[in-house]
């Protein structure tokens, strides 16, 4: 290297509301972590007990567990846990959202002295069925970005997806994102966004709903929904009842979240989208929502009983699909990157 | 127009048409949204509010901006035709007239409180999103950790095609 000359790093920083994922150019991997924190009541714990646990302890005496440990700690103790974002977009109800975030993505980000640093971060796109604007949103994170030195810029999360995915196609297809906020879709030709939108049902939907059904805390059907649902199979291969319940009531939120979805995309194509698309595309469903397994067949099974107004080749995950995004971020920034040299 | 002003910090206050703050902030807005301001008002526990009656300077300031406007683009057009007939080279006036009327415009937005309500959200991002607070301290967050795939190939692609 030139004396003087800073190395450059990219990085893909998907901001989900679940999860904040984090991709560098220098390294082999991926960071994840749980985007939620925990406050602890301070005259309740002795800080001693927390050693092998993340927590922050601000100035004003509120200690946070944050991260998966939050996540971990609150399932143990029937808590449930804050979340600095909300449907995909930072959360109005907490006041200490964006400290949680900026400090989140910091650490996730990590050791960014003497380089000269580019990051391409992830926003959602305008929602068609919630009133609430993206603006706010992004600029909070360029400001926190921007405050750690890091020329940044905004990518729409679906398109993100296109990148990782489809350059068989040469970036065109068709993606759709199901994170924990909300679901958002994306179209590309030749690596151009031609259309996005979003709606506001994603895995929090359906999280939400089945623990007002069975009455259980919204993080614990979240854990039991990671650990062992499986769309494939029955609720009933499960032994113990009262994880085959929430499992029951999963499979069926599940189902009916994939139904509204493509509705939602089909009535938005025929109703707004002026973009005549005239080829057949790759659709790419991805986020951690379609993770569980049997979810790609689900969703194949209930879009062939849909008269779609859109010709797909094909319908394919990420190998992926939790990290697809943060991936996608780091193909556009370090395409960026050659071309800026 | 009406203006409010909410001193207790740590209130998010979003209206569609104006956009979304974080208190404390001060905030201009027509008389036809006064409903939807209560509403959100309302909607985040705060009874004790009072709105400012902002019109009368506002009407003064938009008459006598007319006029000024007015008054500048008849001084432009008299000119030009002083210009024709005495077939004087004057150009290098006329440029010169151009240049004092953007400057005397962008003194008049500057001055003009109708501008400010327009360009609020910009003034509300400037002053009001909060950055990392000092006595938060870093810490080394345990994360779970995935593969990268090679992404050499693709990075090539797409800043080919964007070129």
């Amino acid at each position: 290297m030139e004396k003087g000359k800073k190395e450059i790093l990219g990085i893909g920083c998907d901001i989900g509301t679940m999860n904040i994922c984090c991709a560098r150019s220098d390294s082999e991997e991926i960071k994840i972590t749980r985007n939620v924190f925990l406050p602890v009541d301070r005259e309740n714990i002795n800080i001693s007990e927390l050693t092998s646990i993340n927590y922050v302890e601000t100035g004003d005496g509120n200690v946070f567990i944050i991260g998966d440990d939050a996540f971990k700690f609150a399932n143990i103790f029937g808590k449930e846990v804050s979340r600095p974002m909300q449907k995909g977009l930072i959360s109005p109800k907490e006041i200490n959202a964006i400290d949680i975030l900026s400090l989140i993505i910091k650490s996730l980000i990590g050791e960014i002295k003497d380089k000269e640093v580019y990051c391409a971060y992830s926003i959602p796109a305008e929602s068609i069925d919630e009133g609430r604007s993206i603006t706010y949103h992004e600029k909070v994170f360029s400001r926190i970005l921007g405050d750690l030195g890091i020329n940044h810029t905004a990518v729409n999360e679906g398109l993100a997806i296109i990148y990782e995915n489809c350059s068989n196609e040469k970036f065109s297809g068709i993606a759709i994102s199901m994170g924990a906020g909300m679901t958002n879709c994306a179209v590309a030709f030749k690596g151009i966004e031609a259309v996005k939108f979003s709606t506001s049902r994603s895995g929090d939907w359906v999280d939400n709903e089945v623990s007002k059904s069975l009455g259980l805390i919204q993080n614990r059907v979240t854990s039991i929904k990671e650990k062992y649902l499986n769309l494939e199979e029955s609720y009933t291969a499960q032994q113990d009842k009262k994880i085959a319940r929430v499992i029951e009531a999963l499979q069926f939120y599940y189902s009916s979240l994939i139904n509204y979805t493509i509705k939602k995309i089909i009535s938005e194509f025929k109703e707004k989208v002026e973009v005549e698309i005239s080829e057949s595309l790759p659709l790419v469903v991805s986020g951690g929502t379609s993770l569980p397994t049997g979810f790609l067949n689900l969703f194949k099974t209930s879009l062939s009983s849909y008269s779609l107004p859109f010709q797909i080749s094909e319908v394919r995950q990420p190998k992926n699909p939790l990290t697809a995004v943060s991936q996608g971020l780091l193909i556009r920034t370090m395409s960026d990157v050659k071309r800026l040299k | 127009m009406l203006k409010l002003k909410i001193n207790k910090p740590g209130i998010f206050f979003s209206i569609d048409k104006l956009g979304s703050f974080h208190s404390p902030f001060e905030l201009q807005f027509p008389d036809s949204l006064k409903g939807l301001v209560e509403t959100e008002l309302i909607k985040n526990g705060i009874r004790n509010y009072l709105f400012e009656i902002d019109t009368p300077v506002t009407k003064v300031k938009q008459e006598s901006v007319k006029e000024l406007k007015s008054f500048i683009t008849e001084a432009k057009k008299e000119l030009s035709k002083e210009v024709e007939n005495k077939n004087l080279d004057l150009s290098e006036v006329l440029k010169k007239l151009d240049d004092l009327q953007s400057l005397v415009y962008k003194v008049i937005q500057k001055a003009e409180p109708g501008s400010a309500m327009t360009k609020q959200p910009e003034i509300e991002e400037e002053i009001f999103i909060p950055r990392l607070s000092e006595k938060i301290s870093v810490v080394d967050l345990s994360v779970k950790t995935t593969k990268k795939d090679d992404i050499d190939s693709r990075v090539n692609l797409l800043s080919t095609m964007n070129k």
